[in-house]
Order: structure tokens, then C-alpha cells, then sequence
């Protein structure tokens, strides 16, 4: 068994709160379209996958609570904004099903790179969790490539689309490869592929491909990483889905799940 | 209270969905553990998030009256569909569920057998089931997905 120093128990759970917030809010922007989408079979993906995302942030919010952190509960429910670190790009609010598709594609790129990144941990229980959701995960990134594609190979009216759509996500891509705290937190797990500048070469390196195989135009170069990115979304949609979220917790404080 | 018998109870325990389908056959007890006063279950969950976890937890629990039961989770060592015993795999597909497959081989319609099927949503009614359809008796049917 390997035993945690208590600097990088600290740092796990700096991690893996960036990785559940994504989790959590990406789940609740997904379920914001159950019937709005344009046709049943995208109505029943979504709510598998933002079912699946939230269960995932749920348990890593317990992990983080194993490792001495607050309770899930009060992680959705108690936690003030600024202790929020969800990346901004899952914050958006939802316009357009082209920008979601392509959001919920950018978003699987990333995560799974995330995920191998993750998995250099020692922690035997994030390991495991991270088994469970990867094979989970890989039914998502099935579809999000099957979405993505009928953009791309959809004519002129859904290639405008998908323009538009990587026009308004580009530039919150950077707010991706930042984890919650200061550099101090993944340098202290002295694994190099968690340094945000290796996901970032590694996120523009698959989205490169894909889109060269796609005949998507390439978008030009990613912004720079701004340190503490994840310290930075709060903003006005935030605010509202962590109320909207909160609603039913708040008129019954005492109801179960 | 015997192993066994903890088993037999655990064995009235149904996926809320599958009618048929215990607990038991689906694969999901880990470990039971019988001291003179309690009974600890750990359970495998099927999904991460499946939302029948805490229904089936207290369900197990009321099963193992009048012993003190407590039944948990184990999130450390997934589930997988090889878990399921064969007569769980019986129950499944005479429900109309093609019970979990190798994904590199057709899957066999639950209604007629025949392997001449696609599959025409990756996802279904619940985070554990895709959507097929069998193009020899020209019915939709599900089948639950592998991992």
C-alpha cells in the first residue's frame, strides 16, 4: 500500500475538485436539453451522459471527502462560488446544438487526456475509479465523434455551424489544462503529464488529427494557459446554474436524493 | 444466519427494472461477511451512476430482517457483464434484453436469435442498455451494454 504524504493528499484533492466541478456542470449544462434536442436518439444519449458525468463527480467528490475534504452534498449544494473550479469553457450557457455538440466534443478530447494524466497518480482508489469511468466514458466518445462528423459532412448550412460553434469555444480551451490551486498542487505528484502545458500540446495534437480526417479548417493556435484559469468563472451563468441547481435543496433542505 | 442463506434472501432482491433479474444473477454481491449479531453485504454497482443504488441498498437491507444488515458499495473493483451468472443472463433475455456480449461478435436478437442486427442508439432507456434493431424478425429490441 502506498501512503500519501499529507502534500499530496492535499494536492489530489485540489485535482480532482477541478475534475468533478467539470463532471458536475458539464452533466447539469447536458440535462438542460433533455427535450430540446433534435431528435429522440440525441434525447437519450444526453441523458445517459450527463446522468454518467454527474454520477462520476459524485464519486470523485467522495474520494475527496476520503481524503479528508467536505462531504459531496455539501460540494453540490453548500459550496460558495468562489470555491467553485469548474473550467469556464462547461460554464457557457446553452445557445445553439451545434455549439454544444462541438462543446461536448471538445470537452471528451480533453477529459480522456486528463484521465491517462490522472492515472500516473498512486492512489489505488482513483485508479479504480478511473476504470470505471473510462469504459463508461468510451460509449460518449463514440457518440460525441459521430455528432461531430454529421456537422462536418452535414453540407454548407451545417459546416457554418460548426465554424461558428469552434469560433465561440476556441478561446475558452485554455481554461481546460489548469488544475484547481497553484502549480505547487500537480508538481508536488512529480508525474509530468499533469503539467497543463503537456495536456495542452496533447489536446491540440488529437483535435489536430481529427480534424485534418474531418476537413474541419484548423482554428489557428490555442490561446496561452492563464495561471489559475479555474479561479476565473465566475461569472453570471455560473451563478445561475449553481441556483438553479440548488433549488429544490433549498425549499427541502431535508429530502434524500 | 448461514452465507447461503443471506444468499437465498439477497436472491429476492430484483433490478427495479428487470423483473426476474436478482441481484444475485446480476453479479453484483462481492462479499458477504456473517458475525454473530450483523451482516455486512458489499455490493459491485453495474454504473457509476446508476440511480436504483440506494433503492436496491435498502431493499437488500430490509431482505436480511430481522438480522442487523449493512449493505455498501464497493466503487474500488468494477463490475463487469462476466460477473452476471448464466441464469441472470436467462432472465435477461427472455425479458427481451440481450444480455451483455463480446463487442466484437453480432448480437444476437433476444426474440429470435438471429445475429443479422444493428444497433440503432448507442444509448437507451437507462445508462445500461444500447438500442438495437434485428433486421430478421424486423423488431427493435435492447441489449445491455459491455464493459
Amino acid at each position: 500500500m502506498i501512503l500519501l504524504s499529507p502534500t499530496q493528499a492535499r494536492s489530489i484533492q485540489w485535482l480532482l475538485t477541478s475534475v468533478a466541478d467539470d463532471e458536475w456542470i458539464i452533466g447539469h449544462r447536458g440535462s438542460e436539453w433533455l427535450a430540446e434536442t433534435p431528435n429522440l436518439e440525441d434525447d437519450l444519449a444526453l441523458s445517459s451522459i450527463s446522468q454518467d458525468e454527474m454520477g462520476h463527480a459524485q464519486l470523485l467528490y467522495h474520494l475527496i471527502e476520503g481524503l479528508g475534504g467536505p462531504s459531496p452534498d455539501h460540494q453540490v449544494y453548500d459550496r460558495p462560488i468562489d470555491r467553485w473550479h469548474p473550467a469556464g469553457l462547461v460554464t457557457l450557457p446553452r445557445q445553439d446544438w451545434a455549439e454544444w455538440v462541438t462543446r461536448q466534443y471538445f470537452y471528451e478530447v480533453f477529459d480522456e487526456i486528463r484521465r491517462q494524466a490522472l492515472d500516473t497518480i498512486p492512489f489505488p482508489s482513483l485508479s479504480s475509479a478511473l476504470l470505471s469511468i473510462q469504459r463508461e466514458e468510451s460509449y460518449h466518445t463514440r457518440y460525441v465523434h459521430t455528432q461531430i462528423q454529421s456537422l462536418a459532412f452535414g453540407g454548407a448550412v451545417a459546416e457554418d455551424h460548426l465554424a461558428q460553434a469552434i469560433a465561440v469555444d476556441w478561446p475558452f480551451i485554455p481554461s481546460l489544462f489548469t488544475w484547481g490551486g497553484d502549480d505547487s498542487t500537480w508538481q508536488s505528484l512529480q508525474s509530468p503529464v499533469l503539467d497543463p502545458e503537456a495536456m495542452k500540446a496533447a489536446f491540440e495534437a488529437t483535435v489536430h488529427q481529427q480534424f485534418v480526417m474531418w476537413n474541419i479548417p484548423w482554428p489557428g493556435a490555442l490561446g496561452s494557459i492563464a495561471p489559475q484559469g479555474r479561479d476565473q468563472c465566475h461569472n453570471p451563468a455560473m451563478a445561475q446554474v449553481l441556483s438553479e441547481m440548488a433549488t429544490v435543496r433549498h425549499i427541502a433542505p431535508e429530502s434524500g436524493w | 444466519m448461514t452465507r447461503d442463506m443471506v444468499l437465498e434472501r439477497l436472491s429476492t432482491v430484483n433490478d427495479p427494472e428487470i423483473p426476474d433479474l436478482s441481484i444475485v444473477d446480476l453479479g453484483m454481491v462481492e462479499s458477504i461477511i456473517v458475525t454473530h449479531e450483523r451482516v455486512h453485504v458489499t455490493l459491485r454497482p453495474t454504473f457509476v451512476a446508476c440511480p436504483a443504488l440506494d433503492w436496491i441498498r435498502d431493499r437488500a437491507e430490509a431482505a436480511l430482517q430481522p438480522m442487523k444488515a449493512h449493505v455498501s458499495y464497493d466503487f474500488d473493483h468494477p463490475w463487469s457483464g462476466n460477473d452476471m451468472t448464466a441464469q441472470g443472463r436467462r432472465h435477461l433475455q427472455s425479458f427481451g434484453i440481450a444480455p451483455p456480449q463480446d463487442p466484437s461478435h453480432a448480437v444476437s436478437c433476444p426474440l429470435c436469435q438471429s445475429q443479422d442486427t444493428y444497433q440503432s442508439s448507442i444509448f437507451g432507456a437507462t445508462l445500461c442498455r444500447s438500442l438495437y434493431y434485428c433486421k430478421n424478425c424486423q423488431q427493435p429490441f435492447e441489449a445491455w451494454k459491455p464493459t
